[in-house]
């Protein structure tokens, strides 16, 4: 676990997170290129590493993302966004660790109708191609939750072990529960985390957050 | 709104706006109630007439002796608040207000007003811009559609609530046309004191419905409305379908989730969660409602019966693509059914009888099905189009179906003399579809409604 001197992303831009139990994949933010190597070490090889605006921690396909390999490519690509950042108030470099799996959308909108609607289900970048996503409205059970995940083609993949891959359906009820009551209590309108990324570990990952306030 | 229930069993009815001259909305309904047999009181209104279809016509409403359960009121909307004051006055328990250009037109102050004097006196109102009632038992009929050129359907136990005028007009008459047997109507238009929350609502409790099916575009209390379908669907299938689906708006796309929620998805989820079974086309509101004018389906395997072989495998691969079973016809049971059929016919599911199959061969099919217990439930396909089927097919249909405990599906696709006999059959309450898939589709709601209601029912009561 990244320690000490290196701060983690979610501290800085969504420091409520914490309070709520929810905690992004290790990441840490870099603010000097000296602290690289350190931060790789915490890392640990291969990962990613970002630029993230600070109060829109959103939209990596402006080029800001690449997978590093070593240490000579991450020192390399630092230098190219530092160029670009000029301004260290406004974005942070972030290495953030690497993990393999099926990744999946779980998204909670707030309804003018009906409160809170939860959207559970095949997540990345295509999300909105493949469209593998279920309904419901907040609060749910925990059967009641198995049963949207059921509803989905990812969901009732992973349900049955998809080529070794499993779901942790707990840890998954307990983002929507702590996410739900934080959305409440801030009233924030919308948050999203896409991807959330299951390993063949069972570790569930948060990759990426987006909060709507 | 415990008023609600005179607007469907008054004893009287009073119609302000009444009128002698045929094809003005006053004069419709009169005659509506007139011929209709309605059995209650009926006093039509009006200062200008004395009588009208031969009943006495009053100056207005207070000129009435009797109490009045309901008012039925079609004038011109400048009159209209006088006219609900007046009603307050005479206490009446109801009213259904066919008169337009409210709050749809953007009219809200007068709809405001209209509104606050019935919540004062707890008048049920129903409308404004609506099109009225309908209760099939008691004739009471305020749907101003002239009866020859919109059908009444006949007593039976769909209940059909719309916010739409237009829908609720096809869907009567679409249900007059095949005999489909129904309870009551509602219209309810702008319905700001009675809408489709206050209606699920009272239809929850009203045992004659036995399935509710509803029209709406949009809905006032969200909270209300989830609560009321939840109770409602423990009681009684409720089938919705919904207009207005689509965002006409193409908003900036602020993140994944509200690109993926379009504007009916918090529907969708609603619906969901209550067990409400969703339509998509007023032909599948149709199909859907019929399949539970049916016994409860128990189970997932069905049986097939055909006289034309490749009906049979659509049916089939329908039903394998929806996850049901074909059912198992036990070694004794083939050996017996091999003594009665021509050698050339397999005795397999689908139970394919031939194109040479008569109306007898098809009882014994039937019958088979019917004791088998391994069957629950059975589609029969008819080709009628053959030289050997006929119309005689339809008295073992109809009388297998009335002693039946497991659904009976047609399916049966084709021309006149098909559609001719369809129409028979669906008149005693045999639903029948016009294509494998429509008939599929159909026993899969079915399914579903009660697969979930056990579902949630064992739930309740561990908690």
């Amino acid at each position: 676990m990244p320690q000490n001197k290196f701060s983690r992303l979610e501290t800085i831009v969504f420091p409520e997170l914490k309070e709520y139990g929810i905690e992004l994949i290790d990441n840490v933010i870099i603010e000097n290129k000296n602290d690289l190597k350190k931060g790789l070490e915490l890392i640990s090889l291969p990962c990613y590493a970002k630029l993230i605006a600070r109060e829109e921690l959103h939209k990596s396909d402006k080029g800001l993302v690449r997978e590093i390999t070593n240490e000579k490519e991450c020192i390399m690509f630092f230098e190219e966004m530092e160029n670009l950042n000029k301004e260290k108030k406004v974005y942070s470099f972030v290495l953030q660790r690497r993990v393999k799996g099926v990744e999946l959308f779980l998204g909670i909108k707030k309804d003018n109708l009906f409160g809170h609607v939860l959207l559970f289900g095949f997540g990345g970048i295509f999300v909105e191609v493949y469209r593998d996503i279920a309904y419901a409205v907040l609060p749910i059970k925990k059967d009641e939750f198995l049963e949207l995940v059921e509803q989905t083609k990812i969901g009732e993949r992973l349900l049955k072990g998809y080529r070794g891959y499993g779901i942790d359906l707990e840890k998954l009820y307990e983002v929507i529960k702590n996410s739900y009551r934080l959305m409440k209590q801030k009233n924030y309108s919308e948050i999203e985390y896409n991807p959330i990324i299951v390993s063949k570990e069972g570790i569930t990952s948060i990759v990426d957050i987006k909060i709507v306030k | 709104m415990k008023n609600i229930r005179y607007v469907f069993y008054p004893q009287s009815i009073a119609i302000i706006g009444a009128s002698r001259e045929p094809n003005k909305i006053g004069n419709v309904i009169v005659k509506n109630l007139v011929e209709g047999g309605y059995r209650g009181k009926i006093y039509p209104v009006n200062p200008n007439t004395e009588e009208i279809l031969g009943l006495k016509c009053y100056k207005s409403i207070s000129e009435i002796q009797n109490s009045v359960d309901c008012a039925v009121i079609c004038i011109k909307k400048e009159f209209v608040l006088d006219v609900v004051q007046q009603c307050a006055n005479k206490k009446v328990k109801s009213i259904i207000m066919i008169t337009s250009g409210f709050s749809e037109t953007g009219n809200e102050e007068m709809e405001k007003k209209i509104l606050s004097i019935c919540k004062q006196n707890e008048i049920a109102l129903i409308g404004p811009n609506c099109m009225g009632v309908i209760y099939t038992k008691n004739r009471v009929d305020s749907v101003f559609l002239p009866v020859y050129k919109m059908g009444r359907p006949k007593i039976g136990g769909i209940s059909f609530i719309s916010q739409s005028g237009a829908i609720g007009g096809c869907i009567l008459d679409l249900a007059a046309y095949y005999g489909i047997g129904m309870n009551k109507f509602v219209s309810y238009g702008n319905g700001k004191l009675i809408g489709v929350e206050e209606l699920l609502e009272y239809f929850e409790s009203d045992n004659e419905t036995k399935t509710l099916a509803c029209y709406f575009e949009g809905i006032r209390d969200g909270k209300r409305f989830i609560n009321a379908l939840d109770k409602c669907t423990l009681r009684k299938p409720v089938v919705v379908l919904k207009g207005g689906k689509t965002s006409k708006s193409a908003k900036a796309i602020a993140s994944h989730t509200s690109s993926l929620m379009g504007n009916h998805s918090s529907f969708r989820a609603v619906f969901k969660k209550t067990n409400t079974i969703e339509v998509e086309s007023i032909d599948e509101l149709f199909d859907v409602v019929k399949v539970f004018m049916q016994p409860k389906i128990k189970g997932k395997r069905i049986g097939v019966i055909t006289n034309g072989g490749g009906l049979g495998i659509l049916v089939v691969d329908k039903l394998v693509e929806n996850d049901f079973e074909l059912s198992e016809i036990p070694q004794q049971k083939r050996e017996e059914l091999r003594k009665i059929f021509p050698s050339e016919l397999n005795i397999e599911n689908p139970l394919d009888l031939l194109g040479d199959a008569n109306t007898a061969r098809f009882e014994v099919a039937l019958n088979t099905m019917m004791n088998e217990e391994s069957v629950d439930a059975i589609i029969v396909c008819l080709l009628l189009q053959t030289i050997s089927l006929d119309a005689t097919i339809i008295n073992v249909l109809v009388r297998t179906n009335y002693f039946s405990k497991k659904p009976i599906l047609i399916v049966a696709v084709g021309g006149e003399y098909t559609n001719s006999i369809v129409r028979v059959l669906e008149s005693n309450n045999l639903p029948c579809y016009p294509s494998p898939e429509r008939a599929v589709n159909a026993l899969r709601k079915m399914y579903d409604y009660y697969e979930n209601l056990n579902h949630r029912l064992s739930g309740n009561r561990k908690n």
